[in-house]
């Protein structure tokens, strides 16, 4: 129930800060899809089972709160989470700089989806152009900004997951946990 | 037959072939009404409509009790502003006098009444590939799905989803929003698509009609989404494709989107035939 609340609160508060309209923030040219920070939190650093319940879930939620077709963000999270599952096992995967790179990659390709499926749409070059621009500040922000979510998403665990943790010390926190 | 390795990767192969299928059919759709959605609105409209609160609450504070270095310069600004906004106001008065009179002689019938729902901006989209906004207002108060969302300057979108107390309104300027609309100097005719931050582009518009920057794009009534006659905004260029038959054609929506505070939202919509002799 604990871990529950607190992934649920997580995601929810993510959500909030990129929906409300804050007349400081609004429009701000480098922001990107701070669920991204959370999905490759629970591919790191989290249970299989977590990562697979709330992935999905903040998935929905996010194509229920945007003006896109149904799908688009269930499918980029879920791509997300098992590709970030798989890919420590190659890599060497121990500091700020991976996480970095990940939170970078991960935001490219999801926008990559996004302006792939606006192509699919025939809104033509037109909305490319514009895509493409969305696609470079996201990435930008996402690399230069989007560790730091991971790691205050890290922090929280440690003060409010640590207990629950102790007690499943034998289930399968990934192998490749980052200290 | 197969290690669980191969068969785990052909499983995934497999869903990814799926998805990539489904979302080719479906991904160009535009968001269409599910009961998922309304539950999802319900849940978490609440907490953007508070966050959203908050924050302008502290700009608020900021702005009027903090940041007054340059009050009185704008405040000088402002007054001549104001000067030219009213003398602007009396020749608009005497225009609208004018016009109230030719359309009386003219015997122009009367405008049909909608029911008007005012309603508060709470939230935007989360993403930026989308342009949608959540309004405080929902089934409760008699709005559906479809209905137009407009403001004095123009149209804003339609409704795409409602939840009781709160609906999600898509935008002129996403890119999955389409309106009919005619240049009312001409009424040559066209498709205004929307195109996010660069405004919207309004398709098949025939390279023989006379379309100039400066023109005034409405909506045309005939594809039963908006009343006739709203202003969408006006033409900012156009150029003659090389190839094909149509000009391209951008239009500058008169609705300032990253401004909009307050709408108005239609309901009750009349039918077709109510629109005649407008």
């Amino acid at each position: 129930m604990k871990v529950f609340l607190f992934h649920l609160t997580a995601g929810l508060f993510l959500v909030v800060v990129q929906s409300a309209r804050c007349p400081l923030f609004t429009g701000f040219p480098a922001s990107y899809d701070l669920l991204v920070c959370q999905v490759l939190f629970l591919a790191f650093f989290r249970p299989l089972r977590e990562g697979a319940l709330f992935c999905p879930l903040m998935g929905i939620v996010m194509d229920c709160l945007s003006g896109g077709p149904f799908g688009l963000h269930l499918t980029a999270y879920l791509w997300m989470f098992v590709a970030m599952r798989w890919i420590p096992r190659y890599l060497e995967a121990g500091n700020v700089f991976f996480l970095a790179a990940a939170c970078g990659a991960c935001v490219f390709l999801e926008n990559a989806f996004f302006l792939s499926a606006a192509l699919f749409s025939g809104s033509g070059a037109v909305q490319a152009m514009g895509g493409v621009a969305i696609l470079a500040s996201a990435t930008a922000g996402a690399t230069l900004t989007g560790w730091a979510v991971i790691l205050i998403l890290r922090a929280l665990e440690r003060v409010f997951l640590s207990p629950y943790d102790a007690l499943l010390s034998h289930e399968s926190l990934p192998e490749n946990r980052l200290e | 037959m197969f290690s669980r390795k191969t068969a785990t990767a052909l499983l995934l192969i497999i869903l990814f072939v799926l998805f990539a299928v489904v979302l080719t059919f479906f991904g160009g759709e535009p968001p269409v009404s599910h009961p998922l959605g309304s539950v999802v609105i319900t849940a978490v409209a609440p907490l953007i409509h508070a966050a959203t609160w908050f924050s302008s609450s502290s700009a608020d504070a900021w702005e009027h009790y903090f940041f007054l270095v340059d009050a009185s310069y704008r405040n000088a600004v402002l007054e001549k502003e104001l000067e030219a906004g009213r003398q602007a106001l009396h020749q608009l008065r005497e225009a609208d006098l004018e016009n109230r009179r030719l359309r009386r002689l003219m015997g122009f019938a009367a405008q049909t009444p909608y029911v008007a729902v005012v309603a508060k901006v709470v939230g935007e989209d989360p993403t930026r590939w989308f342009k949608s906004i959540i309004i405080d207002r929902g089934s409760a108060d008699g709005i559906k799905p479809g209905d137009p969302v407009v403001m004095p300057e123009g149209i804003v979108g339609r409704v795409a989803e409602v939840a009781r107390g709160y609906s999600l309104v898509l935008l002129l300027i996403d890119p999955n929003h389409a309106v009919d609309a005619r240049i009312s100097r001409t009424r040559a005719r066209g498709v205004v698509v929307g195109g996010r931050e660069a405004g919207c582009n309004m398709l098949y518009v025939l390279k023989k009609e006379d379309v100039a920057p400066g023109d005034t794009v409405i909506t045309t009534g005939l594809d039963n989404s908006y009343p006739p006659g709203l202003v969408v905004g006006s033409v900012s260029s156009l150029s003659a494709q090389s190839e094909g038959m149509f000009k391209a054609v951008t239009v500058l929506p008169f609705v300032a989107f990253d401004k909009i505070e307050e709408v108005l939202v239609l309901t009750g919509k009349p039918s077709p035939s109510d629109w005649q002799g407008q």
